[in-house]
Order: C-alpha cells, then structure tokens, then sequence
C-alpha cells in the first residue's frame, strides 16, 4: 500500500447538453518519496483527477464514485470538517496558470503566513513571518521580497513563491499540476530542479501533471498517461522510454522531438478525443489506433497488470468474460 | 476562418428570456403604432370631469384637466418608444463607431479617443442634457431624441473598446491580416459580426437609458410641453398634486409601463449576452 | 505605502483638463445653439432696468461679438467668482444662491452614496456566495426592476406609502414650517426628519447597481486560482471570502464609483424636485422653468467641479486600496 492510492476513481461533469465522466474508473497509486507523473492531451482528466484527489472539486464537477486513500485512510468517506486536517498540512497543491496563484491584493509575506497561522496553534504572527522567510530561502528568493506584491514579481519567481508555499506545513505530498507551464524554458529549467533538490531533501511525494512528456521522462519516477478519462497505461519512466506498450503512448512518445537522440520524423496523432457525452462502447482510442482491430470498437480493453506495470489495450489480452458476453449477444 | 457565433446553430434560435423580452416589446410596438387607432378617446382631449376614478368608460381614471389617463398613456407610448428606439439606435451607432476605431488602432488615435471619452464620462451627461436641453431654441421631440443620442455613447464606447481589443487577440484577425485585408475590411468584416452579442447588450442598455432619459429630461421641465410621453404624465401628475387626490390611477400605470418596457430590454439582453457566454463558453470549456 | 509622484501628477493633470473642458463647454455651448446671451438678458425684465442689462453685458463682453474676447471676459469674471446675477432672485448673484443651496444637495448626496454602498454590498455578498438561492434571485429581480423605472417615480412611490399613507416622514421640504421657534436639538431633529425620505429614495435607486456589480465581480473572483488554492490551503471560510475574495471583487466597484457618480446626481436633481428639498436640483428647476440661464450655468458648474474634485480624490485614494494601480 502506498502513500496514496487512487482506485477507480469517476467525475463527473454537468455541461450545457449533458453529463459526461470526465474521469472515468482511474487507479494509481504514489508511494513515498515517489516523483509520480500523469500525462495526457488537454481535457484527458488529469487535473481533474488532481482536483478531485485534492477536494476542490466544485461544481458542474462532482465526485460520483471510487475511493482515495492516503496513508491508510479512506479520505473520500471524511467529512469537510475532517479533511481539513489534512488541507495543506498533509496534501499541498501547486495549481495551473502560474500568474493567477497568488492573491493580488495582499503582500507575499502575508499569502505565506497565513497558512502557517491557519494551521499551527500557538505560533505568533512574528514567527510565522520568520517561518515565511526561511520559507522563500528555500526556494532562493531573497527575504528583502517579503513585503512584494504578486505583481511585483517575475513569474518565475511567483511560482517560485507558490512553491515555497506549497512546502510551508511540510506535506507529505504535493500535487503539482502543470506547475511551469506559463514560464519560459530557462527559468522552466531552473524551477523545475530546484523542485527536484528539495524532494531529495525533504522526501515528499509529488504528482507532477503536465503534458510535456520529455519533462515528465527526465524527472517522474512512475508515469500514468491519460486518454479520454482512463487510465491507458502506468508504468515507470525507464520502461515508457523503451518499452511503451499503449499505442496511444507511443504516439504520444513520437510527436515529441528528442534532443540528444538521432533526428526522426515527428508525427501528431491523427484525430481527436471522443466525445465523452457519449463515449465509445469498446476502446476510447480505436478511432485514432493504428492497430485497431475489429474487437477494439466494441470491447473494452481489459486492464493487465505485470510486472512492467499496466495497461489496458487488447493487444495485450483480451479480457474472456467480456468478449464471451459481446459475442453472445452478438449471436442472438 | 470567420467566427461568427450569431444564431443558427441548429439548436434553439431563442432562449427564454430573449423570448420574454421580445414579447413584451412586441406588445409595446403594438401600442405605440396601433394603439392611436384604438384609443378611446383622441390625443389631449380635456372634456370630461376632473379627478374620476378608474370605471368601465374610463379604465385609468381622469387626470386634473379632465383627460383619460389610459388613452394619454396610450400616446405615450408612440413617443417614448420612438426615443428609446431611435436614441438608442443613434448611440450605438456612435458608440460602435467610436469604440471600433479606439479599439482596433492604438497608439494616439486610440489615447486621444479614451481621453476624449474619460473626459465626458466626467461631466455628468444629465447636467450637459440640461444645458443643451434648456438653451436650445425649442425643444420639439427631434431635438429630445439628438440630445439624448448624442450625449449617451460614452460607456458604450468603451466596452465596444475593450472588446475589440479582446478580439484582436485571437487567431482570426492575424489570419485575416495574412491574407492581405485591409484594417477597414478587418474591422467591418471580421471584427464586427464577432461584436453582435456585445453591441445587442448595450443596445438594449442604452434604449433603456434613453427612455429613462427622456422622462427625467421631462420631469426637469425641458421635454416637449406638447408631446405626450410617459414622463410627461408623470410629471403632470406630479405638479398637480395627483398624490394628494389619492389618484394612483395617474401615478402608478406610467411608472410600470416604462418599468415593463425597460425590463423587456433587460430580459432581451440577457438573454442574448447569456447564449452568448454559453456559447464561448461552450468552445473553451475544458482544457 | 507608496504613491508614486507621477501618477499623482497625472491624476491632478487630467482633472485639470476635464475642468477647463467643462469650463469651456459652459461657455460655448449656449453660444453655439443659438441663444444669445446679451439677447437673453436684455429680455429679462425681472432685471428692473436697462442700465442694469447693459452694466451686464459690459461685465461679461456681450458688447463685443468676438467670442474670443467674451471668453477672456467670462475667464475674469469666473476666476473672480463671479457667477453672473440670477434673473429669478435679482439682485442675488448667482454664486449665493447656488452656495445657499450646496450643502442640502451635498448632505444627501454623500449619505445615500454610502448607505446604498453598504447595502448594495451586503446583498450583493450575500448573493454572490450562493448564486442562484432565492435570495440572489429576488435581490437580482428587484435590482433590474430598480433600474427599468425613473428615479423620481421611486421617490413618488416613497411619498405615497411613507408620508401619505402612513404619515410618517414629512411630504416634502427640508425643514418644518415652525423651524426658527424650534431648540437646537430640534432644528437637529426636524433636519433628519425631512431627509430621510429624500436620502432612502435617492439610496434605493442607486443601490441596485451597487448590488450588481460587486454581485458579478464577487462571482468571477470566488472562481479565481488564488481563490481554489486558498481553499486548498484550508484556510477558514471567513478568511477566505474577506481577505481573498471581497477585498479583490470590490476593486471595481471603486473604480465604478466614478462612473456612479454622475447618475447619483442626476438622481438627486429630480430627487429634490419630487420632494421640494432646496438643494441645486430645486434650483435648476426654477432655473429651467424661468429662463433664468445664467443660474443653469452656475449650476452645471458646481456640479462638474463637484465631481471633478471627488474624482480626483477617489483617483489619489485608489492606490492605497489596490497596490497594482501605479503600475500602469
């Protein structure tokens, strides 16, 4: 059992002209000290996942089914009141959009004690203020930037500051989602290992979402990629670099170039996601497959779990009961 | 390459308060251009007795010089939907004009208009009706409706601005720009039919705000002393002491009927900027 | 807090500028429609004599047709605070009377601008944080029917209930008959007494904007990152909606202040009609009603400084509120 496991996790959501699951049945699971990466094409489900694993979850987005334990406990049976302790001090998110995590109107100093003050009985406003500026030394900012607005800063440094926030309550997870996203690739660069540092430091466990693969190869322990709300394949970095086995991961793999390997073509994947208002009955992938087959369309693929980790494809096995139960019905 | 997100999406061409809207406006442009036809009484017509309440011959009663409030309030119909109608009409087209150009070309032609345009939102557009209004020569319903139209465009100016603005951001524009058109074929072409939703909303704002006008502009004692709005029979009923005849019959029905007929804009504004963001929305909602 | 220098200087440079465009626009625009002013005054026979007409018309260049030389003629007499005599209430000039009136208009005006701000914001809080409840829905109903109807309507309404019916507040005026007899404290008390009615009405018309506004911003705030992520931090839900959500949805309505302001007044020209309050609407009134123009003038330009100053300070304030606004 790991530090989090998710198992068959569902959202869903209210749009103008129908429900849809945007997670539909999603496992995983994070051990400690892991680096975890969760990859997909936008609207694949990914920060959804996180915001749900998260409780921030709002509406038209509900949690309809699944469960999330954390260390043991089963947090989607916890009331609000319970899960608060859990908020920041256990679970700490760093969200999308970089720029926009930071409230405008108040002093960086103040963003960071709060949740040191919201959380710790008995600590005074001046020690957390102390707190707030070892806090950003951690994340090499000079405390001299306390007193800044958001605005005040360059955006690296802003989600250098939402970082160091993020680590305040020494969490035990963080979930990051696209957390460089809006950077440049330099100070991507110099974000992204200062995050690694700490983590060997520290040993917190991250979910790191994002969809630049490459990124994800170079600094993720395990990688779960997404396609149209499912789980298509999880396996560890090494093994997804030169073995991966979902063929929607592979093409995912080709439409990245490679900095230091030899030159090759870079290829898309043709077509786009499914409507998942109404999802396809077999594979959500078979319409972009290079290897679908006729099953494909009408079976769902069973999910195989070994030793190189999981995948669901029928190209490794097929899943009996339920090919038997389609080609009864088929028959009738 | 056009994105147009005006109707005929093949769902529904009217959501419910676009339908509410219209129905209450299409109501009021019945009585304003048939109802003189049925009218009981003609225009101005003083010869019954003064202060009757509301019976069978009278549905609204008389007022102090002893016309029938329902039929005035019948002809008054005809001249607050005209400035609402056309006021708002040439405000937009001001507004929109304005807002385009200060939009789309930056740099001084932009800064010059916006200061123009802070500049007159400053002075307040009520105090400048009154010096108009008040020293023009006679104030006939033209000039009412020139005075209103002219001086209403300033904040729709600016939200047609920041608009424009908004849209030369996406993709489109450039598209357009790589294509060889010219800045004006850009504008009218492109630019504008993305504008509708926003220029149906202050539209309807500013028809809303002319009417009001027109009966403050009344109630100040600048109006046509000789036309009949509104705001005329509420400003008669006002100085002629209707309250104290206990005469809600004068008061009340002018109040709903602009109430009424400006709630027809709003519901219809709405409605419009509402399918509108759904739409947009619609396009962006997950990523 | 830091303001920097030139966005104070920019600030007091534009509200100069609005002022000599207001100035201007007094000045040209009675000359440009047609009226004559030397024409309108030597009409006026409230003004007694023609020596008196034609010592007028020296003081303001109406003698010379050059409307450059009428200007510098107008620049003097303005800056000297002379304001012209009011045909209606000759030999007042027009700065007495307009002085006379200030402060009944202002005392409205400033009190129902923050009582509908403080109400306009609570409901409007109170809506935005469960958007949809009835609530949110009736504080949205009356709102829009709030703003469909004219403002003096809804001060004829309040008469009707609260002063005839009920025969709680006074009909009109702004002070009893019986005013000079009364003691200080009941001067105090007869003073309030007549207001109310003209500041809840003038409050109530105004507020249901005040109500939309921060109803929206608060909407578009609460589904801001910074507000999911204090969320995330677990922070309490009353810090949560104070210090991250309202403090960012009122931004706006500040800057709306401005914009505000010129309906407010427009509100409380017919607002002082409907109630006979003597303020500068009572005055403009009259004014209209007796071709008295250069009262009309004096007016407009009480009003436009009025709100050129509020403007300004609203402006050198803002920084103080929103630390982003020296920026740009």
């Amino acid at each position: 059992m790991g530090l989090l496991d998710v198992i068959d996790l569902q959202v869903e959501y209210a749009a103008p002209n129908g429900m849809f699951k945007a997670v539909d049945g999603v496992s995983f699971s994070i051990e400690r000290g892991e680096i975890f990466g969760l990859a997909g094409e936008s609207g694949c489900g990914k920060s959804t996942t996180a915001y749900a694993i998260s409780r921030l979850l709002r509406p038209p987005a509900r949690l309809v089914g699944g469960r999330i334990v954390f260390d043991g406990k089963e947090l989607t049976k916890l009331q609000e009141h319970e899960f608060q302790s859990y908020r920041w001090s256990r679970i700490s998110v760093v969200l999308q959009s970089a720029m926009n995590n930071l409230n405008p109107v108040m002093r960086i100093s103040s963003q960071l004690a709060d949740v040191i003050l919201a959380h710790e009985r008995g600590i005074t406003a001046r020690g957390a203020q102390s707190r707030a500026e070892q806090l950003l030394a951690l994340v090499e900012i000079p405390a001299a930037k306390l007193s800044s607005y958001p605005h005040e800063l360059s955006g690296g440094m802003r989600q250098r500051v939402v970082i160091a926030m993020a680590m305040a309550l020494r969490p035990e997870l963080i979930i990051m989602d696209e957390p460089t996203t809006a950077l440049d690739v330099v100070t991507q660069k110099g974000i992204v290992n200062r995050i690694i540092e700490l983590q060997k430091e520290l040993g917190f466990s991250i979910l790191f979402i994002t969809h630049d693969l490459p990124l994800m190869l170079e600094i993720c322990d395990r990688i779960g990629i997404m396609y149209a709300g499912r789980m298509a394949e999880v396996a560890s970095a090494e093994q997804l670099l030169y073995g991966a086995r979902h063929p929607y991961t592979q093409g995912l793999l080709r439409s990245f170039p490679s900095l230091t390997g030899p030159r090759v073509r870079i290829d898309g994947i043709p077509g786009s996601p499914p409507n998942l208002i109404m999802p396809p009955a077999g594979c959500r992938f078979e319409s972009r497959c290079q290897h679908a087959a006729d099953a494909c369309s009408r079976i769902e693929p069973s999910i195989i779990n070994d030793d190189k980790g999981m995948v669901a494809c029928h190209l490794y096995g097929f899943r009996e009961d339920s090919y038997e139960a389609v080609t009864a019905s088929q028959s009738r | 390459m056009k994105k147009v997100n005006l109707p005929l999406d093949g769902s529904r061409r009217w959501n419910g308060k676009q339908l509410a809207g219209g129905a209450i406006l299409a109501f009021f442009a019945a009585a304003a251009f048939i109802g003189p036809l049925i009218a009981p009484y003609p225009k101005n017509d003083i010869e019954f007795e003064a202060w009757l309440t509301p019976s069978m011959k009278h549905l609204l009663g008389t007022d102090s010089y002893g016309q029938d409030v329902f039929s005035q309030l019948i002809y008054g119909t005809q001249t607050s939907f005209l400035v609402g109608v056309i006021a708002g009409f040439i405000t937009t087209i001001i507004g929109v004009l304005v807002g385009l150009t200060a939009g789309f070309y930056r740099k001084w032609v932009s800064d010059a208009l916006m200061f123009i345009v802070d500049l007159l939102l400053i002075i307040p557009v009520i105090a400048l009706m009154i010096i108009l209004a008040s020293f023009l020569p006679s104030m006939g319903l033209t000039s009412i409706i020139l005075v209103i139209g002219l001086l209403s465009w300033l904040y729709m100016a600016r939200s047609i601005r920041s608009q424009t603005l908004s849209e030369k951001q996406r993709g489109y524009v450039e598209a357009a720009r790589v294509v060889g058109m010219s800045n004006f074929e850009i504008m009218t072409k492109e630019i504008l039919p993305n504008l509708f939703p926003i220029i149906a909303a202050n539209l309807v704002s500013v028809t809303t705000q002319a009417v009001l006008a027109e009966a403050g502009l009344s109630f100040l004692g600048i109006g046509d002393p000789r036309s009949v709005s509104w705001g005329t029979i509420l400003t008669l009923a006002h100085t002629n002491n209707a309250i104290m005849y206990d005469a809600w019959w004068w008061i009340i029905p002018p109040g709903i009927a602009i109430a009424l007929f400006c709630y027809g804009f709003v519901l219809l504004g709405n409605g419009t900027l509402e399918r509108f963001r759904a739409k947009r929305g619609a396009q962006q909602h997950f990523s | 807090m830091k303001i920097q220098l030139s966005y104070v200087v920019r600030r007091v440079v534009f509200a100069i500028a609005t002022l000599i465009a207001a100035i201007i626009m007094n000045f040209l625009l009675p000359r440009l429609i047609g009226g004559d002013p030397a024409e309108m005054i030597a009409s006026q026979t409230a003004l007694g004599s023609a020596e008196v007409a034609e010592g007028l018309r020296k003081q303001f260049g109406l003698d010379n047709p050059s409307l450059i030389h009428q200007f510098g003629k107008y620049i003097t007499q303005l800056l000297q605070g002379n304001l012209g005599i009011s045909y209606f209430n000759y030999p007042v000039p027009v700065k007495d009377v307009l002085w006379n009136a200030l402060p009944w208009t202002l005392g409205t005006v400033v009190i129902a601008t923050l009582l509908s701000y403080a109400i306009g914001w609570l409901i409007g809080i109170k809506g935005a944080l469960k958007p949809g409840s009835w609530f949110d829905n009736s504080a949205l109903g009356v709102s829009f029917f709030i703003n469909s109807v004219p403002y003096f309507w809804i001060g004829i309404m309040l008469i009707v209930i609260f002063a005839y019916k009920l025969d709680w507040f006074p009909l009109g005026q702004a002070i009893s008959v019986d005013y000079d007899t009364l003691s200080p404290m009941g001067k105090v008390g007869s003073i309030v007494h007549h207001a109310v009615l003209p500041v809840l009405s003038l409050a109530l018309a105004s507020v249901a904007s005040h109500i939309l506004v921060l109803r929206n911003n608060l909407i578009r705030v609460l589904s801001e990152d910074y507000m999911v992520l204090a969320r995330a931090k677990g922070l309490s839900a009353r810090r949560r909606v104070f210090h991250y959500g309202i403090r960012n949805a009122f931004l706006p309505s500040f800057t709306g202040f401005m914009l505000s302001l010129g309906h407010v007044v427009g509100g409380a020209i017919t607002m002082e009609i409907v109630f006979s309050y003597p303020g500068i609407g009572m005055l403009i009134n009259n004014a209209i009603l007796n071709h008295d123009y250069p009262l009309i003038q004096g007016a407009f330009l009480v009003i436009a400084v009025s709100i050129i100053a509020v403007n300004l300070i609203a402006d050198l304030i803002y920084p103080f509120i929103d630390p982003r606004v020296n920026l740009n």
